[in-house]
């Protein structure tokens, strides 16, 4: 569903947004001006579905908008999204977050279970898309090149490791392959 | 392998099931083989969300091993050869990295496992057939029984068996990636000179360690929880990033999907959180052991739920060697 940013009520296009059925750029625009005010509704509305639909438990965070804010706002700064794709891409995941993101699951049998961390900051990667968490504000591009490369060694080993034991060889090599090739030349 | 042959005759005698009509188990034993035996090259599509990539493979064997070469068209030129147990990834900035495995784990794949039994954490439905790359198809599901894994669905050329399309399919029913050839021409007469590694400007090592021979390697993964079917696979410790730093990795399978651990000593300013690549999920998370603090990092395609659970309830030790 298309939608017009001011034509439909707050309410309805929240409601839309947590259906998924909002275009790239509304939902960007939208959780760009989201107030804390929206975010405690979109939270209960999706703690009201995940309970009706016995999904495990996610909850949105009581700083959601200020983080999203922050998200944004250096996602602008850095020139690691200068690619108009890259950009589209953070924001669907940005949408995708509000739904999936900050999955506590509320199971009994794992009582005791350490918490999922408190502060999450990842560094976000060309070819990423940010699920939970914000980007760590405070990071290098020096400390980004090493971060790159320490992922990449790490979709290297598990892509070999998962084209010997999985399902079929060629796929994690192309799940490789396809990402090196979108990287952003230096 | 003798004897499966024979039982696989023997049943399909007792059945005396005509020859067409091959079940979806049977179709999955021939796809796994003929991708390892016959010849062949190829253009491929690959998307994952709104990305699409060309890609060219090549697949022969020479003196008995297996070569296979997957190649970018479009974009910047990356790929990954493939010369027995030598696997080389060719980076975009023309840097490579090489890995050659060692051969203490025997591999459990897809080849192995399908053709005794399929995990039956999925369900295999044939869905009749199709076209792909102007072939003839077979086509068939791979239902996941529980929410913890993705399903498949998978497309086999009448003819020759290989699988010409598969699609990873999320548990709402959403295709996560696709793979599918628009072209494929069998016995395309290979030589070993398509399968040379270009020249390159730098190569990344990532040298395999003896386990012991760093601490990293001796840490003992506790998994207090995994996936029914999900046993661990294989493991080892190299040398990795531009700092040369030690970190072990240790792979978990049900025989279909794949998830991979990876251990190290907590770097400075590391961060924590939930990324996605395409399909493939990656979660990091601070787990002290012993007083001292360590990185572990899955990275797997798992529904994001499987992954968090399993890090929740991960334990380190660093006395034993021995994991569960």
């Amino acid at each position: 569903m298309k939608m017009q940013q001011h034509a439909a009520p707050r309410g309805e296009t929240l409601s839309a947004l947590l259906d998924n059925e909002v275009s790239e750029l509304d939902a960007r625009r939208l959780l760009r001006d989201m107030t804390d005010e929206d975010a405690e509704q979109l939270g209960r509305w999706q703690l009201a579905r995940d309970v009706l639909q016995r999904h495990p438990v996610a909850a949105v965070p009581a700083d959601f908008s200020a983080r999203i804010g922050m998200a944004l706002e250096q996602e602008q700064q850095s020139r690691h999204w200068a690619l108009p794709l890259a950009r589209l891409a953070v924001a669907a995941s940005v949408a995708l977050a509000t739904v999936v993101g900050w999955q506590y699951w509320d199971d009994s049998q794992l009582a005791g279970a350490p918490a999922v961390a408190s502060s999450q900051r990842p560094v976000l990667l060309e070819g990423h898309e940010l699920v939970s968490g914000v980007i760590h504000p405070q990071a290098q591009p020096a400390a980004l090149t090493q971060e790159r490369e320490r992922m990449e060694d790490m979709l290297v080993r598990h892509s070999d490791f998962a084209a010997r034991h999985g399902s079929q060889s060629v796929v994690p090599y192309a799940r490789f392959i396809s990402l090196e090739a979108r990287k952003e030349q230096q | 392998m003798w004897l499966r042959w024979l039982m696989v005759l023997l049943v399909g005698l007792a059945l005396q099931a005509p020859a067409e009509e091959l079940s979806a188990p049977q179709l999955l034993e021939k796809m796994s083989q003929a991708a390892r035996a016959l010849e062949y090259r190829g253009r491929l599509l690959y998307l994952h969300g709104n990305t699409v990539s060309t890609l060219e493979l090549l697949h022969a064997r020479f003196d008995g091993r297996e070569h296979e070469r997957l190649t970018q068209l479009d974009g910047q030129l990356a790929e990954v050869i493939r010369r027995g147990e030598q696997v080389v990834c060719v980076h975009a900035d023309r840097t490579i990295t090489r890995l050659v495995n060692r051969s203490s784990v025997t591999p459990l794949g897809l080849h192995e496992r399908l053709s005794s039994s399929l995990p039956v954490q999925y369900q295999l439905l044939l869905d009749g057939e199709d076209r792909v790359a102007g072939r003839a198809a077979h086509q068939m599901r791979l239902l996941p029984l529980d929410q913890f894994r993705y399903g498949y669905r998978l497309w086999t050329d009448q003819e020759s068996n290989l699988l010409l399309k598969s699609e990873l399919v999320d548990t709402d029913g959403v295709v996560l990636e696709r793979l599918e050839f628009v072209s494929l021409e069998l016995q395309p007469q290979l030589t070993q000179a398509d399968f040379e590694v270009p020249a390159t400007l730098r190569e990344r090592a990532l040298d395999s360690l003896a386990d012991d021979a760093h601490p990293s390697g001796r840490v003992s993964l506790k998994a207090g929880w995994l996936p029914d079917g999900f046993i661990e696979v294989d493991r080892d410790l190299r040398l990795s990033g531009g700092e040369r730093r030690p970190v072990a990795a240790a792979t978990y399978s049900d025989g279909l999907a794949a998830f991979t651990l990876f251990v190290e000593a907590l770097p400075e300013n590391a961060g924590e959180g939930i990324s996605r690549m395409g399909p493939t999920l990656a979660i990091s998370r601070h787990i002290a052991a012993d007083s001292a603090g360590w990185l572990v990092t899955l990275v797997g395609e798992v529904p994001s739920l499987t992954g968090e659970r399993v890090l929740a309830n991960l334990s380190l030790g660093t006395s034993g060697a021995s994991s569960d």
